[in-house]
């Protein structure tokens, strides 16, 4: 009976340490997906501000870029959307 | 992110068919030029198309672009006798002009227009594309 309760707390730590290399892999992921999102949209200024100035002549290029930002941008918002919903689906939870 | 690259693709071609357009208009405005930097009549210009391969795959397609802008010195010269004008030739009197034929190159203008057009429908369409994919998640 003594053996059982001492091997549990082995597992317990086991799981633990492997939730928590998962979450920083996701955090760094969430990072990494939200720094190219921010490059898009500096990106998208920078050749935005190059047309203005005469240096860019291909106006497509600008309005791609804008539309590539944009989306990225919906991007980030809807899987934002998504983690607020689960964050507020766990605390709704009955204890 | 992989979806861009349709996004890539189009730009490409977009700026590609531009170029076209700028030849065009190039030889719709030098139709009557005798006179060029090079010397002798101006000839009229020509793009030659060149598709682009994906870097790290080496056989999928990743757009196109110019790979030259040649010189037609095929077509026929036009012949227009005018001895008073400086460039004519002072045996015969005749002065050459461009070969460029403004009805061949409306007739590329139309297909610069029509092939841009289409894709900037290729555009908004996989930009469609992408909105729809965003409404997956609602």
């Amino acid at each position: 009976m003594e053996i059982t309760g001492i091997s549990l707390p082995n597992t317990i730590l086991l799981n633990n340490s492997e939730q928590t290399a998962k979450t920083l892999d996701f955090e760094k992921k969430l990072a990494e997906a939200l720094d190219k999102v921010n490059e898009k949209q500096l990106n998208s200024e920078q050749v935005t501000q190059d047309f203005l100035a005469g240096k860019v002549d291909d106006i497509h290029q600008v309005l791609i870029l804008a539309q590539e930002a944009k989306l990225s941008l919906e991007l980030a918002v809807e899987v934002r959307n998504k983690i607020v919903e689960a964050y507020q689906e766990i605390s709704r939870m009955q204890i | 992110m992989a979806f861009f690259s349709s996004f890539q693709i189009t730009a490409s071609a977009l700026t590609a068919h531009r170029l076209w357009l700028d030849t065009i208009v190039d030889n719709m405005a030098n139709v009557n030029t005798t006179r060029t930097p090079a010397g002798g009549t101006y000839n009229r210009r020509e793009v030659v198309f060149e598709e682009i391969l994906d870097a790290k795959t080496g056989f999928t397609g990743a757009g196109v672009r110019v790979s030259r802008i040649i010189e037609d010195t095929k077509t026929p010269y036009r012949y227009v006798f005018n001895p008073n004008h400086p460039d004519a030739d002072p045996n015969t009197g005749l002065v050459k002009y461009p070969n460029v034929n403004i009805n061949d190159e409306i007739v590329n203008l139309l297909a610069a227009q029509r092939a841009y057009e289409a894709n900037v429908t290729v555009f908004n369409t996989a930009k469609a594309m992408y909105a729809k994919a965003l409404e997956l998640s609602r």
